[in-house]
């Protein structure tokens, strides 16, 4: 263990100097300013509540608190840190599994998020001293907080071996957007079934059932399901760490990836080149899940169009975390090799753009056929135009922030790790454009079709000079992209 | 302008290249006449892929010009990267195409058609014993391999001026031997070769000329023939220029 801490501080080290030399500093300053003043806000009143209805053995307000800390642990070890001394790398030194498994987890927490995380996990806590058992709640909470570090340590785990990689996205998939065609129609309606129905799935109730358990078998039960399914969890994840380490998960033979479209001309091959960069980005699998969740849901209600319209905008809003940084897969090597290539900047752009449009347009392309199918052709029509303008919009102003402020990002992993107010400005303006058609197709105004076309032909040259901008400063700026993203 | 920029493959007047307060090049000026294997010889990070990164149009360099092929490089022209062919220092691949692939993509965006870059890249496997590869990703691929897939991309395109950064790295003997014939037979055919090398046997044994780097500065200029005519080595010659290391005291070493 002593090489693991040995190794930590140089882990740390690294880190930090990657997170300067990339501008990732700026992601954490605005998420911890915006988190924390969230928090400042909004816990005191949350916490007070909890704790006064933890002692009339009421856990409402307790329970979805603890599901809100539950998911913050799920999600932050998948967090991606980029950690330059990973198990892979440190194998050839002679450190133990013990220490190679002790420096995973201490990774999780070089992040400020996990010192965020862990504060407010400690002050959401306290509401739990005015229940029944304090002690008990507060074990309870620990185990639940460990067995979600470990759901969410096995999914990262399974997200780097290649192999089961697949088995596990098609199965998110599919089962989120099951979930999600359930959750649709009652988000729709009515809001309190939503909430009652992921309530009866929370596992949080579990640590307050503990809590405020009025029979000795109320407390054992819950103690003892978190404990034995955190066992669990923790025995799975350590055989698959042992395994990664021996090798035994990781793939040597001449695996050919698959793309979706192999599309003609000179471009072509480079085209289908991104495509297969571009679908390892998670982002883009849960506008994915959206459309499948709404076209599953449209079996049984009709979908109004503006319902559908809605998800378009949320869907190439939740794809801009990729549109928003094309060149975020490229390692300074592939850079070069860009230079070499016979093209021209904006070529790149336009190839990677073409890359992402195919695959949005898969997204999309269940619900247009939903929309031909439940509304008629014209508003097929209609529906294809807001998907461009939406699509061109994004692209257009997404190649301009990919070479200002280019950052790397993992496959695999969730691209949306940017300077969030950047992200929340970018969505604002790639989205303006095909919500004002969406607004313009609704008004009875008789400018209207003109409007509609001005936007269109805007966003159009928008685009085509977006192309010509970002080709040139990629190729003035090439030393300092590569650095950004070494 | 260089003086006579026509009449050399390569030209190379007072180029230099500074990274904030570190000028990596200093005023590099050399001329390689065309057919002929150029050697581009010194230590590391003396700067010599700095160099070959300002001679392809890869760097835009911080003052002097350079003319290859007859053209003025500049970093955004077209028909200077179509007419050469480079093996840049990191072999600049991706991981996730396999190395056919990456032949494929190379052909198709210099122009040439699907069944000529089959036929080209077929050839060009084939005689650096890279067959068997061709289906590997190159996440996947061995160093040798990636360095063979970047050189054959490199040739690819049939350019009339090569540029290779350490080409004979990480290769083994027989696929050496087979690119040592090659780069004889196309510098016969008047393809300008420009390489750098740490294997100064190879060096002596393939290039006409010779230019060494040291600190970012070109100290020597000169032909193989005249290491010869002087009674010398090369590596006399480099060693005498580029100094040796301090060994330093590792009398520790081997004792337990």
């Amino acid at each position: 263990m002593a090489g693991a801490s040995l190794i930590f501080r140089y882990q740390w080290l690294a880190f930090w100097r990657r997170a300067l030399r990339t501008g990732r500093v700026k992601f954490y300053l605005t998420i911890l300013t915006l988190l924390g003043w969230m928090m400042a806000v909004m816990l005191p009143d949350v916490l007070s509540k909890a704790a006064s209805e933890l002692a009339a053995a009421q856990t409402a307000s307790m329970d979805r608190l603890l599901l809100v800390l539950c998911l913050l642990w799920l999600v932050l070890p998948g967090e991606d840190l980029h950690i330059s001394l990973s198990s892979d790398r440190l194998r050839r030194f002679p450190l133990g599994v013990r220490s190679l498994l002790a420096l995973r987890l201490s990774s999780v927490f070089l992040s400020p998020i996990a010192w965020l995380a862990t504060i407010v996990s400690l002050i959401g806590l306290s509401p739990l001293l005015s229940a029944p058992h304090p002690l008990l709640g507060l074990l309870s909470a620990f185990l639940l907080f460990a067995l979600s570090i470990g759901v969410g340590m096995s999914v990262s785990q399974r997200l780097d071996l290649a192999r089961r990689r697949r088995r596990l996205l098609d199965a998110g998939v599919a089962l989120g957007a099951v979930a999600l065609a359930f959750a649709l129609p009652l988000m729709d309606y009515d809001a309190s079934p939503l909430i009652a129905s992921l309530g009866a799935a929370n596992p949080a109730t579990l640590v307050t059932a503990a809590a405020v358990a009025t029979t000795p078998y109320a407390m054992v039960v819950p103690v003892a399901t978190l404990l034995v399914s955190g066992g669990v969890v923790w025995h799975l994840f350590l055989r698959s760490f042992q395994r990664s380490l021996r090798g035994g998960d990781t793939e040597r033979t001449g695996r050919r990836a698959t793309s979706i479209a192999r599309l003609p001309g000179r471009l072509g091959p480079l085209v289908h080149k991104e495509q297969r960069s571009v679908v390892k980005v998670l982002d883009l699998w849960m506008g994915l899940l959206l459309v499948l969740a709404a076209a599953a849901l449209s079996l049984s209600v009709s979908l109004t169009s503006t319902f559908r319209q809605t998800i378009f905008v949320i869907v190439c809003a939740a794809n801009a975390t990729v549109t928003l940084n094309c060149l975020g897969l490229d390692r300074p090597a592939a850079l070069t090799r860009y230079l070499i290539l016979p093209i021209r900047g904006s070529d790149l752009f336009l190839a990677k753009n073409a890359a992402v449009t195919v695959v949005v347009a898969l997204q999309l392309v269940l619900l247009l056929a939903v929309g031909a199918w439940q509304s008629g052709f014209m508003q097929f029509g209609l529906e294809v135009v807001i998907a461009i303008v939406l699509v061109a919009a994004h692209l257009a102003w997404g190649n301009v922030v990919s070479v200002l402020e280019p950052r790397r990002t993992e496959p695999h992993r969730f691209a949306s790790a940017g300077d969030p107010l950047t992200v929340l400005i970018s969505v604002l303006i790639g989205s303006a454009p095909g919500v004002s058609v969406i607004v313009l197709l609704r008004s009875d105004s008789p400018v209207a079709p003109l409007a509609i076309a001005a936007i269109v032909f805007a966003t159009m040259a928008a685009y085509y000079g977006s192309l010509r901008y970002a080709g040139r400063r990629f190729e003035r700026r090439i030393e300092i992209i590569s650095r950004r993203l070494a | 302008m260089p003086t006579d920029g026509k009449h050399w493959a390569i030209d190379a007047v007072g180029l230099t290249k500074t990274f904030g307060t570190v000028t990596a090049v200093r005023g590099v000026t050399l001329q390689v006449p065309s057919g002929t294997i150029f050697a581009f010889l010194g230590p590391n990070g003396s700067g010599k892929s700095t160099t070959v990164k300002l001679l392809t149009g890869l760097l835009e360099p911080t003052a002097g010009e350079a003319w290859v092929n007859g053209r003025m490089v500049s970093v955004d022209d077209l028909e200077l990267r179509r007419a050469i062919g480079i093996l840049p220092e990191d072999d600049a691949l991706f991981p996730d195409l396999t190395i056919w692939e990456h032949l494929e993509l190379c052909g198709s965006l210099y122009g040439m058609s699907r069944q000529e870059t089959a036929a080209r890249a077929i050839q060009l496997l084939r005689h650096f014993d890279l067959q068997h590869g061709r289906t590997t990703l190159v996440e996947k691929a061995s160093f040798g391999m990636r360095k063979k897939c970047a050189l054959a991309m490199a040739m690819l395109h049939n350019p009339r001026v090569l540029f290779l950064d350490e080409p004979f790295e990480g290769i083994d003997p027989g696929s050496s031997r087979n690119i040592k014939d090659l780069l004889l037979t196309l510098a016969e055919r008047g393809v300008t070769v420009f390489l750098t090398s740490h294997i100064l046997e190879i060096v002596e044994r393939l290039a006409e000329r010779f230019a060494l780097i040291v600190k970012g500065e070109v100290v020597c200029v000169q032909t193989v023939s005249d290491l010869e005519l002087a009674g010398t080595t090369l590596e006399e010659l480099y060693l005498g220029y580029a100094g040796t290391p301090d060994s330093g005291n590792l009398g520790w070493l081997g004792h337990r």
